[in-house]
């Protein structure tokens, strides 16, 4: 069977294709894991806005035929909290790296989730710096080779649901990109629900982090992914780290209620119009 | 008894450490003063620290305006023994210092003791010292004393009433004492109208400022002396509609605005030299995105901490070439609180119209500094605030090539059509390029629109008639001190010529300082805008008169240095 029309053809920006990403990147898959989360959650289209930061991921927005704000290096969530408290009617995701929203943005990371404010952020963590040619990362595993961790790294990284979930993040999860299906549910469920939520994606950077510490191609990647991930909802967070080793423990860790930045402000002006 | 006799103004300093209470008693003679038809002006001088030290108040009373800093002072109350060095060159032997004991700068001998303590205490402890002072001037000048119990009973209206009672007391106790005070003559003419003049900070005037200008977004991070338009827009923010929001640094503060600005706000950040570092790189964001966004800078000076508190025309040039790459921008300088007010409201109307940062230049003794205005001179000529922002249709591209290089601008969720925008390059529709001729003709777009702010920019404002043989060049918050100065009759073959926009510049001024001999005037060491005007116009400037020691112009200042400028 022939189709020349892809399901996904309305939602990106066909003049845009081919993408940039290198045969084997999972940041494809979550780009379509997003479209296909936004397209079931029924968020009317004009309301939904996505912004990114600089690097491999970054550039996601830019084939989504949606509202879109490629910012500069790691600078999303700031602005996206601009967005969302000028106009809270906007559905608002982020899409970003690991370097972008951790190390250079890492601060504005804390203190999105510690305001709570309503915002979907996926961080895509290959590893490592892609598109500046495959240094190392806040999320690099120790001994991992980079190209500025020519020895192997001797800092510890970063472990992202344990630093969100501490932050004050209302839904935090962890997927590679082999559960597809897991993944594209749990955007839908982040992005419905109120609050800061915060999905990480592990994902092959099948050019830079996979070649440089020797894991293959892709598909041995996909195996990897499949022998290595270990699925605990409800894990403790703070016990689930990642290194060149370990499993990779994957899940919903978090999904709390609180509210939100804009509801504490919205129940004030309200209670203001029943005074007036 | 010798009798000293003030005529028209008297020059009233108070000096203690922090947390004495210097400002309050500022404010609270201020403002009963004012509400009585004396102008008044005030401005203060203090040290990077909550306790201890040694901070001071001017305040000025005069039957005219007097807007401007003066060393000399008239009459000096020492609530601490301490003195800065600053502050001892003020004092002279005309200086009757009014105080208690231990307190008078030794073998000070023009003194007259109060023990302003002993009177607080009689009325239930040290608290009330300030306002038993307070008093005292206010019955040495000729004051109503119904004006200072209205006053008082807003001012604590908070408190429980036997506060405001106590405090009552105290105001009339100190009256009591300035009235009997037979060694002092003060003759100042009261004027009716005054009493309806509104009495403003510079922090107020651009705070007030935007709001005018219809600004309904402010994210920021603290940094004296800038902070107090964000705490003011926050204490406002109901009242106006306005988001505040303090973020976890000033890059934060900066995208955050511009997220806002893209959501269709107007949105603002205010920050001091320091913080402004941190975002520039935001400001970059804003020329290649074209996004609209005000940006006020309380100066003071620098590198790097510098002084906290302290004053200081310094940031000019950084203002001027931040951000890389080429883009349009529009930098003032108010020169008085009431064009604060007026140029703050405009720059949020050229911002969304060419869709710029705009800057706002000011320091910390233009933000500190206060005075009483005429309503009348607050008159703003565009109070419509009329948006720039249309609604797309299917086929919108945020960045239309246009005759003007202005593109039509829509904000998400306005209209059928997408707003795409991309800190990249990017084409009409906003998509990220490596297209080297749409990088051109985009480079070119957004340069070009600096043929139409052109079109909008402000003259230099002139004082004195284009005959002079000498020409002050002068920008920002020194207005009213070199004009006060040039009141002085010595000075008649000087004229005046003050940059309120000092990027981009009127193309008068080459015009205006032909065959004149040109004296620069600078808060900063190095001329900055003397270097511009090079820059721009090839005009050579040989007289400089300059300070950065982190204190404003006196008049007494600008006169002696004129004076010298003259005879050489």
């Amino acid at each position: 069977m022939v189709i020349d029309k892809h399901p996904m053809d309305d939602w990106l920006r066909k003049d845009r294709i081919p993408h940039i990403w290198c045969p084997s990147c999972g940041i494809g898959i979550v780009a379509t894991c997003y479209i296909d989360a936004l397209r079931a959650s029924g968020i009317d289209r004009d309301k939904a806005t996505v912004i990114s930061g600089i690097g491999c991921t970054g550039r996601i927005p830019g084939y989504m035929n949606l509202d879109s704000f490629h910012t500069t290096h790691g600078r999303a969530l700031p602005f996206a909290t601009g967005i969302k408290l000028a106009n809270p009617e906007l559905n608002v995701t982020i899409l970003s790296g690991d370097g972008d929203l951790f190390a250079i943005g890492g601060n504005h990371f804390i203190h999105a989730a510690r305001r709570n404010i309503d915002l979907t952020v996926i961080c895509v963590n290959n590893f490592t710096y892609g598109m500046t040619g495959g240094q190392v990362a806040p999320t690099t595993p120790m001994k991992a080779i980079s190209a500025t961790s020519p020895y192997g790294n001797f800092e510890h990284p970063f472990n992202l649901v344990h630093v969100a979930s501490a932050a004050g993040a209302i839904y935090v999860a962890r997927w590679t990109t082999l559960h597809v299906r897991r993944l594209r549910n749990a955007i839908l469920e982040a992005m419905t629900k109120r609050g800061f939520s915060f999905i990480e994606v592990i994902s092959p950077c099948p050019t830079s982090y996979a070649r440089s510490n020797k894991l293959g191609t892709g598909l041995d990647i996909m195996r990897f992914y499949q022998q290595r991930s270990v699925i605990r909802h409800g894990f403790d967070p703070a016990k689930t780290d990642i290194t060149m080793s370990s499993e990779i423990i994957v899940g919903k860790f978090v999904d709390s209620e609180k509210p939100t930045f804009t509801d504490n402000y919205e129940e004030y002006c309200k209670k203001l119009k029943e005074n007036k | 008894m010798v009798v000293n006799e003030f005529n028209n103004k008297l020059i009233i300093v108070i000096s203690g450490q922090a947390g004495q209470g210097v400002s309050t008693v500022e404010s609270i003679l201020t403002s009963i003063l004012k509400k009585n038809g004396y102008n008044v002006f005030a401005t203060k001088e203090y040290m990077s620290r909550i306790r201890g030290g040694c901070n001071s108040s001017e305040i000025i009373v005069s039957d005219i305006s007097i807007n401007s800093f003066c060393d000399k002072i008239d009459i000096l109350f020492p609530l601490d023994k301490g003195y800065s060095s600053h502050l001892l060159k003020r004092i002279s032997r005309d200086t009757i210092m009014i105080g208690e004991k231990g307190n008078f700068y030794p073998d000070h001998e023009n003194i007259i003791e109060i023990d302003f303590s002993s009177i607080a205490r009689k009325l239930g402890g040290n608290i009330y010292t300030n306002i038993v002072i307070a008093g005292l001037m206010l019955g040495m000048l000729d004051t109503d004393i119904s004006i200072s119990e209205e006053f008082i009973q807003g001012f604590f209206g908070k408190k429980d009433n036997e506060v405001i009672k106590k405090n009552i007391e105290a105001i009339r106790s100190g009256m009591a004492e300035g009235i009997s005070l037979k060694q002092i003559k003060i003759n100042i003419e009261k004027k009716e109208f005054v009493k309806t003049n509104l009495l403003f900070s510079g922090t107020d005037s651009i705070a007030l400022g935007a709001i005018a200008g219809g600004c309904n977004f402010i994210a920021s991070y603290p940094m004296s002396p800038s902070t107090g338009v964000l705490t003011f827009l926050s204490q406002q923010s109901r009242e106006f509609g306005i988001i505040a929001e303090q973020a976890e640094d000033e890059i934060s503060a900066i995208n955050m605005s511009l997220g806002a600005s893209y959501a269709g706000a107007r949105s603002m950040v205010t920050t001091s030299g320091g913080g402004f570092a941190l975002m520039i790189e935001g400001v970059s964001l804003c020329g290649m995105t074209e996004t609209p966004l005000v940006i006020h800078i309380g100066q003071r000076p620098g590198p790097a901490t510098g002084l906290p508190t302290r004053t200081e025309q310094g940031d000019l040039e950084m203002v001027l070439y931040s951000g890389h790459g080429s883009f349009p921008r529009i930098i003032f300088a108010p020169s008085t609180l009431e064009n604060g007010f007026c140029i703050t409201q405009k720059a949020f109307n050229l911002a969304d119209k060419f869709q710029i940062p705009v800057f706002i230049l000011t320091d910390q003794y233009f933000l500190d500094t206060y005075y009483d205005i005429e309503p009348d001179t607050l008159d703003i000529p565009d109070t419509g605030n009329k948006s720039c922002i249309i609604e797309s249709n299917l086929d919108y591209k945020r960045y239309e090539l246009t005759i003007n290089g202005i593109s039509p601008r829509s904000v998400p969720g306005y209209g059928k059509g997408l707003v795409v925008v991309d800190s990249d390059e990017h084409d009409e529709i906003g998509h990220l390029t490596e297209d080297l001729d749409i990088r051109e003709e985009m480079n070119r777009k957004r340069i070009s629109k600096i043929e139409e702010i052109k079109k909008a920019i402000i003259p230099p404002v002139l004082l004195g008639d284009l005959n002079r043989n000498y020409v002050i060049v002068s920008w920002g918050s020194t207005f009213n001190v070199i004009a006060e100065a040039l009141k002085n009759k010595e000075f008649k073959d000087i004229a005046l010529m003050h940059l309120i926009q000092v990027y981009p510049l009127h193309d008068s001024i080459p015009e205006y300082l032909k065959n004149k001999t040109i004296i620069l005037i600078e808060n900063n060491e190095t001329g900055q805008l003397g270097r511009l005007l090079k820059l721009e116009f090839g005009i050579n400037i040989e007289k400089r008169i300059l300070k950065s020691n982190g204190l404003p112009f006196s008049k007494e200042e600008i006169e002696e240095n004129l004076r010298i400028a003259l005879r050489s």
